[in-house]
Order: C-alpha cells, then sequence, then structure tokens
C-alpha cells in the first residue's frame, strides 16, 4: 500500500515511510517495532515569509507571520504565542508572497508558485480561490494599489487585478534579476522597480517607464524606503558585492514618455535626401521640351547597343573565351587565382559544376603560353569527376624562365572528349617575376 | 648650325632622343666634353622623369613588415592604417562601392593609392599583381623593375654612365655636374643586377654610390645648400631611414622654404603614419605659399584616407578655387556627388574635364553614367560606345560592359543585362561584381545551382564586399540551408555592420536556432 | 444558427504600423565610376608597355639571329 502511494506520489511521505520501503522484508518488522511509538513527522523548508497585520491598519501596528514552505502550505502564526493559527494548503510550493489586510477582518494572500502559476488566498479559505497561470517561471512579485506586478523569465513583466485578470504587459531589453516595489508616500507615486542583468534598474509606473537608473554591475537587490532622515532613498547592492545607495530628490517629477503605439521613433529622422538643384530643375525642363527627341535617340542607341552586345556575346560564345560555358549539358565555371612573388607561382584553378544534378566526366585541362617566358609543371592533365556544387580547387606550378620583368597572359583551356571547341577558356595575366631581383 | 645649339634647342622642345643622339656624336668626337655629357645626361634623366612626389608605391614587405608605426593600437582618427569606419557625412558601402581596404572607391588614383592596404600576407600576394597595376614586393624591387626596364628604353646599347667605374669623389667638388649626375643615378638605376645586402634593408650598389656622391656633394657646399639636403633626405627616404631624412628635411627647411620640401617631408610622415602630423605641416606650409595647390590637394588626399571625405571635399574646393583645370579635384568632386544622388552635378564636373581634353575611356564611362542617371538618356549609350572604344587594356572592356550591365537592369531589359555581364566576365575573369550581378539574374530565372556558384566565386574574389556574401545567406536561407545562411549573413555583416537586412536575417536566424 | 452575432470585430488603428512583413530580397553591386589615372600612374604604365615591347622586340631579333646563325 504504501508502495502504491509512493508511486502516485499524491500524499508524500516522510523520511522514515520511504526507509521503511528500501528496507529488505526481513528488516522491516524489526523497524517498525523500532519507531512504531514515534508519531511520523515531516521535516519542510521555509520557503517565504510575510507580515500580516493582526486587527489594526496602523504602520506599528502588532502582526502576524505568515509563512510558505517546500512542502506546499501556508502557515499564519501568532504574533505572542506563535502558535499556528491558520494553515492553508497550496497545490505546490510557494516562491513570492503579497499579503494585505487584516488578520481578523479580511485578508488576501498572493502566492506565486514553483510551477508557474499565482494563487489568491483569502480568509476563510484553506485552498487557493483564483488561480492565473503564467507562460513562464515568475522570478519576482510587486503589488502596487490593487494590482500585482509579476517578472517572469521571459524577460517580460505582466499585471494582474485581484481577481487574476491581466492587465498590461511589458517586454523588457533583459533578463530580470530582481524587482522591488517604490512606494513614496509623500508624493504618492507608486512604481515597480526592476533590476536587470545589463546593469539596468527600470521604473515602471502604470506600464510606462519613468526612470532608468545605470549601475556599474549587475543589481542582484533593491530596497526603497526611509533611510535615517531622507524619505526616498533606493539602496542596490551588486553582483561583484558593491553598494550603491541613491537618494530621491525632493524636486524629482516622474514623467512618462508617451509610448502610445504610434508610428516608430525612426519614421521622425528625416532621410538625408539632397536638395533639388538648380541644375536638376533645367534638365526635367530640357527634358520636357525635347522628350520626343531624346526617346529617339536613346531607342536608336539602344538597338545599336543591343546588336553591339550581342554580336560580342555570339563572339565569346562561338570562341568559347568565356569562364563560365555556354553548353547546356555541361555547365561549368572556372576562375584561376595566382599566388608567389616569382619566379615560381602557384596557379590554382578553381572549378565548380553548377548544373542542379549532373556530375561532369571526361574533363581535360590543356594550357596555352609562351614556352621562353614561362615553364608548367604539367601542361595537360585529366580532371576527376565533378559533383555538383563542389568547388575543385586544382594546382599547377608555374616557374618564370625570365629575369627581365616582363609579364604574359597564360590562357587555360577546359575540354572535354569528343568535342573540338574548348568547353571554357580562362586568361590569367601574370604578374611580373620578383623573385630573382630580391633574391 | 653649331650641333650643341642644335641639342639644347631639341631639348627645349623636349625631343630627348633626338638630343641624346647629337650628345652621343658629340662625345664620340670629344669623350672630355662637359657640356655635351652634362646635356646629354639631362635629356636621358628627363625621358624617364617620374614625379616622385606622387609615387609612394609600398611593396609587400613594407607593408607586412613595418615597424615604422609608431603606435600599434592608435586611437581612432590618428591613423592611416585604422581609418575610421563612421563615415559621418559620406555615402554608406550600400550605395558606394568599397576598395579592399574598407575604404569607399575614389575618384582618382595615383600610383600606390590603388590596392589599399592588405591585411595578410596572404591577401598581399593575392592581389592583382599585373605589370601595370603592380604592388611589388618591396619598394626598392618594384623600382627596379619600372626603372630596370626604363633603361632599357633609353639605352639599350648598355648604360652610358657605368656606375662602378664612376669617381665620385671627382664629381662632388663640380656643383653642376654633380646636380645633373646625381638626378640620372636617381632617376635610372640601370645597375640592376649587382645587388647587395646591408643589415636588414635592400641596398643596390648605386643607393650606395648615390648616397656617398650626396653625402660628400653636401660636405662640398659647408652645409649650406638646401638643394644637397633635400636629396640626401630623398635617400634616406628610399633607404627606409625616415627618421634621418626627416631630419635632413627640416634643416633644408629651415635653410630655405620651398614647396618641394614640404611635401617630401609629409610623404615621410606618411610612411612613419602620422596623418595628423602630415595636416599640421601641411598647414604651416600653406602659411608661408598661400594658395599652393599641391598643398592643398595633400591636405585632401590625408582626409580622403582617413575617410573624412566631407574635410576632403571642402579641400578639393579650395583647390579647384586656385586651379580649376586640376584634374584630381574634379574626379573626386565629381565621384563624391554621384555617390550622393547628385548626378547632376557629377556631370557638370565630367563635362568640365571633357572640356579641358581628358579624352579615355575612364571619363566617357563615368559620362555615361552620370547622364543615365541624371536622366539625359540620348547621351547616355553613345558615350558608352565611345568609352568601348577607348579602352585600352581588357580590364576596363570589362567594367564599362559592367556599367552597361547596370543601365540594362535599369531599363528592364534582363537579356541585354545578362549579355553584358557575361561579356564582362569574359574580358576580365575576376571581375567579383560582376559575378555576383549576374547571379542575382540567374535567381530571378530560378537557377539556384547556378545563382550558388557565381556567389561562391564573387565571395572568394572579394571578400570585403558585403553583397555577394548577404545574397549567399538569402538564398541559403530561401532553400533552408540555415547553417551556410548564418555563417554568409556574418561575414555579410562584418564586411558592412549597419546594413538592415543583414541584421534582420541574423536575428530571424538566432530565433530559429535557439527556439526548440 | 441564426442568432449568432458575429464574434468577430475587425479591428482598425487609425494611428501606428498594421503589419510588417520583409522579404529578403537580393543585393545588385553598385555601378562603378571608375577613377582617372594620374598623369604619373598613365606615365609609369606607358614606360612599363613600351619597355615591354621593346624587350619582346629584342628577343625576336635574338632568336633570329640564332635561327640565321644555325
Amino acid at each position: 500500500m504504501l508502495e502504491s502511494l509512493r508511486d502516485k506520489s499524491e500524499v508524500a511521505l516522510s523520511v522514515k515511510s520511504l526507509r521503511y520501503l528500501l528496507l529488505d522484508p526481513n528488516e522491516m518488522e524489526g523497524y517498525v517495532s523500532l519507531y512504531k511509538m514515534q508519531p511520523i513527522k515531516r521535516q519542510t523548508i521555509i520557503t517565504c515569509m510575510a507580515t500580516l497585520k493582526k486587527n489594526m491598519a496602523d504602520e506599528d501596528a502588532v502582526c502576524c507571520l505568515v509563512i510558505g514552505t517546500e512542502s506546499g502550505d501556508m502557515y499564519i502564526l501568532d504574533p505572542e504565542a506563535f502558535t499556528v493559527q491558520a494553515k492553508m494548503a497550496l497545490p505546490s510550493v510557494p516562491v513570492y508572497l503579497d499579503v494585505t489586510g487584516q488578520y481578523d477582518v479580511e485578508f488576501r494572500i498572493t502566492v506565486a508558485c514553483r510551477n508557474g502559476n499565482i494563487y489568491i488566498l483569502r480568509r476563510e479559505s484553506r485552498r487557493p480561490r483564483y488561480c492565473v497561470e503564467l507562460g513562464s517561471q515568475p522570478v519576482g512579485l510587486v503589488r502596487v494599489n490593487k494590482n500585482m506586478v509579476v517578472g517572469c523569465a521571459q524577460d517580460t513583466l505582466h499585471c494582474y487585478t485581484q481577481k487574476g485578470k491581466k492587465l498590461w504587459t511589458v517586454f523588457l531589453p533583459a533578463a530580470i534579476t530582481t524587482m522591488a516595489g517604490m512606494d513614496h508616500a509623500a508624493k504618492g507615486f507608486q512604481a515597480v522597480m526592476v533590476a536587470m542583468a545589463n546593469s539596468q534598474v527600470h521604473v515602471y509606473r502604470d506600464k510606462h517607464l519613468v526612470n532608468i537608473i545605470l549601475a556599474q554591475d549587475v543589481v542582484t537587490s533593491l530596497c526603497f524606503g526611509r533611510y535615517g532622515r531622507e524619505d526616498g532613498t533606493l539602496i542596490m547592492t551588486t553582483k561583484g558585492g558593491g553598494l550603491l545607495i541613491k537618494i530621491l530628490k525632493r524636486t524629482a517629477v516622474f514623467e512618462e514618455k508617451d509610448m502610445s503605439p504610434g508610428p516608430p521613433l525612426a519614421q521622425s529622422i528625416r532621410l538625408n535626401i539632397p536638395k533639388k538643384t538648380k541644375l536638376y530643375v533645367d534638365q526635367t525642363l530640357r527634358e520636357r521640351e525635347s522628350a520626343v527627341a531624346m526617346h529617339r535617340t536613346f531607342q536608336t542607341d539602344l538597338y545599336r547597343l543591343r546588336l553591339m552586345a550581342t554580336r560580342a556575346y555570339a563572339r565569346v560564345l562561338e570562341a568559347n573565351l568565356a569562364p563560365f560555358s555556354s553548353s547546356l549539358s555541361e555547365p561549368l565555371k572556372m576562375n584561376a587565382v595566382v599566388q608567389g612573388i616569382g619566379p615560381c607561382f602557384k596557379l590554382t584553378l578553381n572549378l565548380q559544376n553548377t548544373s542542379a544534378n549532373q556530375p561532369s566526366i571526361n574533363l581535360l585541362i590543356s594550357f596555352m603560353y609562351d614556352e621562353n617566358l614561362y615553364s608548367m609543371e604539367r601542361g595537360f592533365f585529366k580532371l576527376p569527376m565533378l559533383v555538383p556544387g563542389l568547388n575543385y580547387p586544382i594546382q599547377t606550378v608555374v616557374d618564370c624562365r625570365s629575369d627581365k620583368g616582363v609579364a604574359d597572359t597564360i590562357k587555360v583551356f577546359v575540354l572535354q572528349v569528343g568535342r573540338s571547341s574548348p568547353l571554357l577558356t580562362a586568361h590569367i595575366n601574370m604578374p611580373v617575376s620578383e623573385g630573382l631581383v630580391v633574391a | 648650325m653649331d650641333p650643341l645649339f642644335m641639342a639644347c634647342s631639341y631639348f627645349r622642345r623636349r625631343k630627348f632622343q633626338l638630343c641624346a643622339e647629337i650628345c652621343t656624336a658629340l662625345l664620340e668626337k670629344n669623350p672630355y666634353d662637359q657640356a655635351a655629357w652634362s646635356l646629354k645626361t639631362r635629356a636621358l634623366t628627363e625621358m624617364v622623369y617620374v614625379d616622385e612626389v606622387d609615387i609612394d608605391q609600398e611593396g609587400i614587405a613594407e607593408v607586412i613588415l613595418d615597424d615604422n608605426a609608431i603606435a600599434q593600437i592608435a586611437r581612432p582618427g590618428t591613423s592611416l592604417k585604422h581609418p575610421t569606419t563612421s563615415q559621418a557625412g559620406g555615402p554608406s558601402p550600400a550605395v558606394r562601392p568599397m576598395s579592399q581596404a574598407g575604404r569607399p572607391i575614389s575618384g582618382f588614383v595615383r600610383p600606390g593609392t590603388s590596392s589599399g592596404r592588405p591585411g595578410t600576407m596572404e591577401q598581399a600576394i593575392k592581389t592583382p599583381r599585373t605589370a601595370s597595376t603592380a604592388r611589388p614586393v618591396t619598394s626598392a624591387s618594384g623600382r627596379y623593375v619600372r626603372l630596370g626596364t626604363a633603361s632599357m628604353l633609353t639605352n639599350p646599347d648598355g648604360p652610358f654612365i657605368h656606375l662602378s667605374r664612376l669617381n665620385i669623389s671627382k664629381y662632388a667638388g663640380k656643383p653642376y655636374l654633380a646636380k645633373t649626375l646625381f638626378e640620372y643615378i636617381f632617376h635610372h638605376e640601370n645597375d640592376v643586377k649587382s645587388v647587395s645586402l646591408f643589415h636588414q634593408y635592400f641596398l643596390s650598389f648605386s643607393s650606395i654610390k648615390l648616397f656617398n656622391l650626396a653625402a660628400l656633394a653636401t660636405e662640398h657646399s659647408q652645409f649650406k645648400d638646401w638643394w644637397w639636403k633635400v636629396q640626401l633626405g630623398k635617400c634616406y627616404y628610399r633607404l627606409g631611414l625616415h627618421r634621418e631624412a626627416e631630419k635632413q628635411f627640416k634643416s633644408a627647411l629651415k635653410q630655405q622654404e620651398m614647396v618641394d620640401i614640404f611635401l617630401y617631408l609629409s610623404k615621410v610622415y606618411i610612411r612613419l603614419d602620422q596623418p595628423l602630423t602630415v595636416l599640421v605641416l601641411l598647414k604651416e606650409g600653406l602659411d608661408h605659399f598661400p594658395g599652393e595647390v599641391t598643398l592643398l590637394t595633400g591636405i585632401a588626399r590625408i582626409h580622403d584616407e582617413m575617410n573624412d571625405i566631407v574635410s576632403a571635399t571642402e579641400y578639393y574646393k579650395d583647390v579647384l578655387k586656385q586651379d580649376n583645370t586640376n584634374v584630381e579635384a574634379i574626379a573626386c568632386i565629381g565621384s563624391n556627388h554621384f555617390y550622393s544622388d547628385q548626378p547632376e552635378i557629377a556631370l557638370r564636373f565630367y563635362r568640365r574635364l571633357l572640356q579641358m581634353g581628358v579624352y579615355n575611356c575612364q571619363l566617357f564611362n563615368n559620362l555615361g553614367l552620370c547622364c543615365f542617371y541624371a536622366q539625359q538618356y540620348d547621351l547616355t549609350l553613345s558615350s558608352f560606345e565611345r568609352a568601348l572604344s577607348l579602352a585600352v587594356n581588357d580590364e576596363e572592356v570589362a567594367d564599362v560592359w559592367y556599367n552597361l550591365g547596370h543601365i540594362a537592369v535599369g531599363i528592364g531589359d534582363m537579356t541585354l543585362a545578362y549579355q553584358c555581364f557575361k561579356l564582362a566576365l569574359a574580358n576580365n575573369n575576376d571581375h567579383a561584381e560582376a559575378y555576383n550581378n549576374l547571379a542575382v539574374l540567374e535567381m530571378r530565372k530560378g537557377h539556384h545551382e547556378q545563382a550558388k556558384g557565381f556567389l561562391q566565386t564573387a565571395a572568394s574574389l572579394a571578400p570585403h564586399m558585403y553583397e555577394p556574401h548577404y545574397n549567399f545567406a538569402a538564398l541559403s536561407d530561401k532553400v533552408g540551408d540555415l547553417q551556410s545562411s548564418y555563417v554568409a549573413a556574418q561575414k555579410s555583416a562584418a564586411a558592412f555592420p549597419e546594413h538592415v537586412n543583414t541584421r534582420q536575417l541574423i536575428k530571424q536566424l538566432q530565433q530559429h536556432f535557439s527556439m526548440l | 444558427m441564426p442568432e449568432v452575432k458575429s464574434m468577430f470585430r475587425e479591428v482598425l488603428p487609425k494611428q501606428g504600423q498594421l503589419s510588417f512583413e520583409d522579404t529578403p530580397t537580393m543585393v545588385l553591386c553598385k555601378p562603378k565610376l571608375l577613377p582617372l589615372k594620374s598623369v604619373t600612374l598613365e606615365k609609369l604604365e606607358k614606360m612599363q608597355r613600351e619597355a615591354q615591347e621593346t624587350i619582346r622586340q629584342q628577343e625576336l631579333a635574338q632568336r633570329e639571329q640564332q635561327q640565321i646563325q644555325e
């Protein structure tokens, strides 16, 4: 039975029961007889605490202690005798607590739990009344007037009413490290302060950002309140172990920038378009006056250009002078790179098969160059099969024989077995060989 | 007519070859004719004379193994090697193409400015090093290669002056001969083969001779002649001894203020990576020579290198107030206006260059682009045709076809655009921008594999451009390859952090990866 | 069910963004203004070109001489 309880894990078993389940069957009886007189207890850990006024709403009236535990229970303790006055159960472990009201009259406890939900407990109810499901883990909970502001792990800030209705969401630029409430009673100003991982602290009043504080380091905790004689002080501790104390000026006014949804700021920056010059206007006049003539001239020129281009292009195709092949069956592309300072150069031919799925086979490379000037390692060789899409760098060595500082071009042909004209040609303008001079 | 007079007249008319021939004939008759010798030296020098102030070619070794910079981690805005990335007031990489160094491509290029500063040795070796746009291994070797060929031009039958047989002290005593000799050796250095290692610097035999000559001559003039101090400073600069060069130039400056000295001294400070000192120096120069165009240009160039386009434009405008035919200033201001959405103003500037008589491929290309974007469509295509016909090498042809492709995209003719970009690639196999744009066109047609291949090539050819990386990320994201999309998006963000689409893509991918 | 009142009322805010959708489009590289070359650079390039030509001529001449000699 115990095992089935353990497996179902609805009710948490105490350590003794768990131990019992682990024992061998013959040791179990001895174990039970040893511990049967002691009541079964479960140790639990406190996760969060808060204070609740007992019956008066003054600043320094008597308070009760509200405790949330790892076992998912909330306890309210009497301040004088520390007896448990009320106990409430939650479905999950509470992480952040917020308490309003008085114990004797009416109170409301808002709890953010580890399962990403917020539960609201009221007086006279042992189980939570309302539940709010958040999209991600809660990272902070602050109550502002009647609403609660929750920070989530998605770098967002949500605001909910007491009944659990979502009012607004704000997206933050960085992850939240901590949140605190800012309640300046003298000015009647209530806001939420959010410290973020980019070393900034944002202050929000009702979804509007009213202030940004830049700290030197990531702020890990915030506290706003009265410090000595100053009413409005903000104390921050940073991740690196620093302490920052800031005092709010008496004349400080928090104004919200108009963040109403509108055209983005970038739209109001004027584009740097140069002004229309007088020359431009004159030219437009000319266009208007001689529009027909201009058009005619342009069209005749265009026809001539098209003819010239097509003729040149046809010549290139016929002689296969281009570094890309014109045949549809063997789409290839080649480009050559020369490296070295001479007299020895490395020539790299980058060949690529640009078809979709057809490999190229039976290809050969041949070079044409001035034999008195250059000597090549191999003037003619076969190519491996070219897989489409891959770049094949093929390297040869060229030696410059002359020392007079002359350079020439080398022509590279890609040939295919069975064709009389090359598939493609590349011209390489060789650089001047300076090696002999430098040596 | 007296042959020497004839030779002088040829010299004045800049017919140096003829002048040299006459002088050679004269010297054959009388080898001790000092006048003929001096004239021939000067003629040969003028044939290969290039303005030293303009040249700032740093070799690869000097850039990588540079220990001249004072601060390893310079404060922002004080170093040329780390220009401030925030271009307040200038167009962003979303609008203006960037060079490898991370600065916007300027409107004007001088020897040494085009390649930027490579980060690693591998990058340095990879930068295109054809014979014409070479970044040499060291500035010494670069000079050899360049001027070794110079000697080929002037003396195909052998060197005129044999350095090894030169008696330096004899010439040091004769100031008028010494100066011409010095200039000849400085600009020729045809003794390429005999090289000797001296501590960690690459010196040449001729450099030592040069140095000796200058040192002896300075002594001879009792340190009162500023010209020799400047030449000594130039020798030090070539050898890489920048602090000594600075000393020489400063003392020359104290003796006699000349614009040249200011410019040479500013070159030294640029090598030492002290741009703010250069600015102070050049402004001081302006106090002595108010309105001097070269000093103003120098200041504008420094501002340009430090990415401060607004100040650079101001100074270029000052230059134009003084000399309104200065090509560099017009070109830079024009390109700034083009990329700040005022193509009609840019058009006006480039038209001015045309009026001045500049007639080359780049100008017509720029005119064509400005006309198109300023909606003067009738002039656009004829300019481009002219540009194509004037192109000198394949890279220029490729660039013109690339810009024509842009025009085609602008009018919506995708076939023409496709052809133009392919033609750009056929002429220059390494044109990364053409690869990228071709990939975009292939995407529109639906050829994902082709597009992917092109983008990979573009990204590997030009890792400083953000467009291929971003496009590859968008493409991979579309087909669902989130891993490569994320890697490519990070590369794009590294190249251009303010790109909104890249940031959005990265955010989206990060959310995707963190969700379960 | 004849008497069901429509539970959905459309919400049309008078201010602000209604919806935001962004499809990643591809980016084209920008049109390239070609930088003009300075006089020095042009002279250097011209010199280099001429030198290459001269060397090539010389080598051709040498080779022809060798061939003639053989």
